[in-house]
């Protein structure tokens, strides 16, 4: 009996896979980063959001349970944005009612065409800063056009959106074209808007320098809601596109074991994040 | 002694597409084709050799330099398996997922091999360097290639116990492969061009620089002892021997795992994130039968 126990106890260990955990090797140890995203655009309020990176600590009990995964807002730090020759220039307060930093237009006024550098200097994490040229083209919507096919038998609508880009000649140019449903619910006698859905594509210029650039969005529509589609074109800068492309890698893959771990895009020097802008065209309101 | 030295060029008509993730890691080998050119090597190597009669063993003693152009890899984010939907299927390019750039590595190796006498193997060492660089890669900078082994040892002893029965052994040892581990985690969103603000927080890892963590070292002995018996047309062999005799747990993959804990009585909860590694093929002795005709 003792041989044949012994005989299962040596398969069991020679077959068996072993999961522990990993302490016999130098684990990594890194301290937070800023984290900075703004977008900025002509005739809008600059935005600028300061975060905290938490870093992995490895092996490290801490308190927080499954649902405490909020970042830290950093509050107290210099938010500086100054143009390329320097004559414009302004400190951008923190709005603590939207937690982040914010100017209006009228304070501080975005120019296609300029480079703007934003600083941030926190005094316990440090300094980084970004640049971003904002594009001097209003992006052309030359055609659009709205399909829809009955996607089942609810009722539910599969909406193709197509159309073609205007570029600009001669430069290497970067758009977007975000495509929104808003629908309409009552409360009582208000009557309120929402977002049912949003959608992008982004589209460079590459092959098409000075053309019409063709452009598909796909989406579906519930039949519980209202049909009004907006089409958002616009110019973006390089930062902008790069970005969100690594973005729509994070969100394409994540969980995937077969996929590569994605290194966001980032343009900001000594931290993480992205300073980026655009110039919107008119909105495009289709309805069905 | 003797002095040997080579200058080689090549071309590689298949690619070696490595993961880099702490997940599950593939190897896939794909043709060369019009977007994925051939790799094209360059090597050079100088070797010295000499023979000690007294030991029967020969040391031999080489460097080399090896560059490669067209090298593949992954681009960021890339899933090799992005097929999900078989509609689509012949319109999704695998080639889209990869980007190339250059390799190149170097490094010097010392063998000693006895091959006659009772006691015959070898004992070899390698340390190297391999480093690629591509210019969508880990913003361009040069990184370790997964597979950069900076020490490999391997010993391989054969003993002639008596006549008929042999004692074998091997050791080997190998650095760690080089890999992409996350160290921190960082909100970002999405940007929507309407107002009010239409936003979804994503949950970001940062990687830092790409393959700049080591796994920890891979090692194993195998020992074995073999009864041979001559027959008067062919020759028969029995082996025992133990896999990975000191039933090292050598990792295959790495992968990170938060757990939580919550104390009832204090009403505390807390969470630990811990790198976790599986491990493959523990000890596993074997027993074999040949003949030899």
């Amino acid at each position: 009996m003792q041989r044949v126990v012994f005989f299962f106890a040596v398969i069991l260990i020679s077959i068996s896979s072993c999961i522990d955990d990993v302490d016999n090797i130098k684990l990594p140890n890194v301290e937070p980063k800023l984290v900075v995203q703004s977008f900025i655009t002509p005739n809008d309020s600059v935005k600028v959001h300061v975060w905290l990176s938490s870093p992995i600590n490895y092996n490290v009990t801490s308190g927080g349970d499954y649902y405490d995964d909020e970042f830290v807002v950093i509050s107290n730090a210099d938010v500086l944005l100054t143009n390329q020759s320097g004559t414009e220039q302004m400190l951008v307060p923190f709005d603590s009612s939207l937690d982040y930093y914010a100017l209006s237009p009228q304070e501080f006024g975005i120019q296609m065409g300029e480079t703007y550098t934003l600083s941030v200097i926190s005094p316990e994490y440090g300094a980084i800063t970004a640049s971003t040229t904002v594009p001097s083209y209003v992006p052309i919507v030359s055609s659009v056009e709205l399909d829809t096919l009955n996607e089942n038998e609810w009722g539910d609508v599969r909406g193709i959106l197509t159309g073609y880009l205007t570029d600009e000649g001669g430069v290497e140019n970067y758009y977007a074209a975000h495509v929104f449903n808003y629908s309409e619910y009552t409360d009582g006698e208000d009557t309120n808007s929402y977002i049912s859905f949003a959608t992008r594509m982004l589209i460079s210029d590459k092959g098409y320098d000075g053309e019409d650039m063709p452009f598909r969005v796909d989406f579906s529509l519930s039949v519980y809601e209202d049909h009004l589609v907006h089409l958002y074109a616009l110019s973006v800068d390089e930062h902008y596109y790069r970005f969100h492309r690594s973005l729509d890698n994070v969100g394409d893959f994540e969980d995937n074991p077969f996929t590569e771990s994605t290194h966001l895009y980032t343009n900001i020097e000594g931290g993480l994040g992205v300073f980026a802008s655009y110039v919107s065209a008119d909105v495009v309101i289709i309805s069905e | 002694m003797s002095v040997k030295a080579s200058y080689a060029k090549m071309n590689q008509y298949i690619h070696l597409l490595t993961s880099t993730g702490i997940g599950l890691p593939t190897d896939l080998w794909v043709p060369a084709t019009t977007d994925a050119p051939a790799q094209n090597n360059w090597q050079t190597a100088l070797g010295l050799a000499k023979d000690l009669p007294d030991l029967s063993t020969t040391i031999s003693l080489e460097g080399y330099y090896k560059e490669s152009k067209n090298v593949i890899t992954y681009r960021e984010g890339a899933n090799f398996l992005m097929i999900d939907d078989p509609e689509n299927a012949n319109e999704v390019k695998w080639e889209d997922n990869i980007t190339s750039g250059i390799g190149w590595s170097y490094g010097v190796e010392l063998l000693a091999h006895r091959k006659s006498g009772r006691l015959t193997g070898w004992v070899g060492y390698t340390l190297s360097w391999t480093k690629l660089q591509f210019d969508e890669v880990n913003n361009g900078n040069p990184y370790w290639a997964r597979y950069d082994r900076r020490h490999d040892v391997s010993l391989v002893a054969v003993y002639e116990l008596s006549k008929g029965v042999t004692l074998s052994g091997t050791w080997v040892y190998g650095t760690g492969n080089a890999i992409t581990l996350p160290l921190a985690t960082y909100p970002l969103q999405e940007h929507y061009p309407v107002s009010p603000d239409w936003q979804w927080t994503y949950n970001v890892q940062d990687y830092g620089k790409k393959n700049n963590f080591r796994m920890a070292p891979y090692h194993r002995l195998d020992i074995g002892v073999q009864f041979h018996k001559k027959f008067e047309k062919h020759e028969r062999t029995w082996e025992f021997s133990i896999y990975n005799a000191y039933n090292r747990r050598n990792p295959f993959i790495y992968f990170v795992r938060t757990e939580y804990d919550y104390n009832p009585n204090t009403g505390e909860s807390t969470s630990t994130t811990k790198l976790k590694q599986l491990s493959l093929f523990q000890l596993i002795p074997s027993a074999s039968w040949s003949i030899k005709f």
